[in-house]
């Protein structure tokens, strides 16, 4: 009984894997080639409020900060073409704004509090069956926006003005593109957690672009990339029975320090061999 | 001559603050125009609005190209500044410039064998065919004006805006980069953003100066008069054999 458990523990947390490394591969490429992570990181911490909320009302967390980290994110791509506040202090707001939103209402919620620390450092060994489904569909919603769209989407990340001369939908990819980094966050944030969500979202593609200057490629290779560490991780995590987030992002840092040595090698071999 | 573009007392603007004032002219067939002005003196919305990329707070914008109205797509050029790239973006030349052949209705299915030999073709014409796979953080200054100068004709606007194309760039470019421009302008009306209209101005047909105001002046030559009357403090160009030019001098500076 006790390996069956463990047997189908095992079974969700290798899918969570799986699915966050291609999610979180795709859609950090468009985070990293814009240079979003300030964003990502405000909604990533935003979404903490959803969760807060989520929790104070009964319904999933997880949901509830899916709907918050929407709003947020599309409020943020809305305003951002205004001028009248800076456009990072409006992010560092709402970045405090909803760790403070999600305290509050956990703390108001009477009787049993959830575990803090899992939402903060994720817990891949825990994900439920529900978590697995948004993180597969998610997954296959990227893998589809990322196919059939990839020119608008390369077009107007590189140069917003020019698609607009050329009638591109350059607010509409923007909202959408905007909404699936909100939910790649709260999604991933069930794997990781909140602190460490935004390292599976930038160091595969950190190590991806150290190879390659191409955005396709960069795709790719991040998923790959992911699915290394993701999968190293828990499966070292498993074994040394320590926190498995922390230990699946350590491995990807660690993953970028040994890629950086073998690109500098690749330079500076070769100058050494001539 | 055919009118391509008419302003209609166009004012227009960011949040509470008036960039330009007032602007009144239009743009015909084969015309090459020098706007003119000190920095932030509103040239960058003037063509904003132009390019429709902008909405004018005041008057309108009104176009009189094939299809006219919205239907503006492959008529008109742009080549943005380029400081407000990011250079570790990942892609190529060869997708630079084909983004200058995107339609909403070719975003969903591949480019066609004409696109990619009209892509090669528009290369080659700017001497850039060998930079083709290259990412555009590894070009130079005046590489990279090439990149966009491509991107920006790809599609044979009818019209050509240009933003600067004279900045991060030697001057053996900037010779060659107005050659271009005089030889594309059998083609198309050109509409051409500088700081510094000295040694072009041998090839513009007409200046406007932007200076919040906005006047149209019909003739490439100015006088040092003619400039403070269009409140435009601005460098000084003349007209000797060799075209040259003088710089007024400032004295707070």
């Amino acid at each position: 009984m006790n390996n069956l458990l463990e047997f189908g523990y095992l079974t969700n947390s290798l899918l969570a894997a799986v699915f966050a490394a291609i999610s979180c591969g795709l859609i950090g490429t468009y985070i990293v080639s814009r240079r979003m992570v300030f964003v990502s990181g405000g909604l990533t911490h935003a979404s903490f409020g959803g969760i807060g909320i989520g929790h104070f009302f009964g319904i999933n967390p997880i949901i509830g900060a899916a709907v918050f980290s929407v709003i947020a994110a599309l409020g943020i791509e809305k305003f951002s073409n205004r001028r009248l506040v800076r456009q990072d202090s409006v992010i560092a707001m709402l970045w405090s704004l909803g760790m403070a939103l999600g305290i509050i209402f956990i703390y108001i919620t009477p009787g049993y509090s959830p575990n803090l620390m899992s939402y903060l450092f994720g817990s891949i060994l825990t994900v439920s069956s529900l978590d697995i489904w948004f993180l597969g569909i998610l997954s296959l919603v990227s893998i589809i926006v990322f196919s059939v769209m990839y020119k608008v989407i390369l077009y107007v990340s590189f140069d917003e003005d020019f698609a607009r001369t050329r009638n591109l939908p350059v607010q509409t990819v923007k909202y959408l593109m905007i909404s699936l980094v909100a939910l790649a966050i709260v999604f991933n944030i069930r794997v990781v957690g909140i602190i460490l969500v935004l390292s599976l979202l930038t160091v595969p593609q950190s190590i991806a672009n150290l190879f390659t200057n191409k955005y396709q490629n960069i795709l790719i290779f991040s998923v790959l990339t992911g699915l290394v560490g993701t999968l190293s991780g828990l499966a070292a995590a498993w074994f040394l029975n320590i926190p498995s987030g922390a230990t699946i992002v350590f491995v990807l840092i660690l993953m970028f320090f040994l890629a950086s040595g073998v690109k500098w090698l690749q330079n500076h071999g070769k100058k050494a061999l001539i | 001559m055919q009118k391509l573009v008419e302003l209609k007392n166009v004012t227009a603007g960011y949040e509470n603050e008036i960039a330009i004032e007032n602007a009144d002219f239009s743009v015909y067939e084969h015309d090459f125009i020098g706007i003119i002005g000190p920095n932030g003196g509103g040239k960058t919305t003037l063509l904003k609005v132009m390019l429709g990329l902008q909405r004018p707070w005041k008057g309108s914008v009104e176009y009189y190209l094939d299809g006219g109205g919205q239907n503006l797509i492959g008529q008109m050029g742009y080549l943005p500044q380029i400081n407000k790239f990011d250079d570790k973006f990942p892609v190529s030349v060869y997708e630079v410039v084909r983004s200058g052949l995107a339609t909403p209705k070719k975003l969903f299915s591949r480019f066609s064998k004409e696109d990619n030999t009209r892509i090669l073709e528009t290369l080659q014409d700017l001497g850039i065919s060998h930079l083709k796979e290259k990412s555009i953080g590894e070009l130079s200054g005046g590489q990279k004006q090439r990149v966009f100068l491509a991107r920006a004709i790809v599609s044979e606007p009818k019209l050509l805006f240009l933003d600067e194309p004279n900045t991060y760039v030697d001057n053996k470019f900037e010779a060659e980069l107005y050659e271009m421009l005089h030889y594309l302008n059998q083609r198309m009306a050109i509409v051409l953003v500088s700081h510094d209209l000295g040694t072009i101005s041998a090839y513009i047909k007409s200046i406007v100066c932007v200076n919040k105001s906005v006047h149209y002046h019909d003739s490439n030559t100015i006088s040092e008069e003619q400039l403070s009357v269009y409140n435009c403090p601005i460098q000084l160009i003349t007209h000797g054999t060799i075209p040259h030019t003088v710089l007024k001098s400032h004295s707070h500076e």
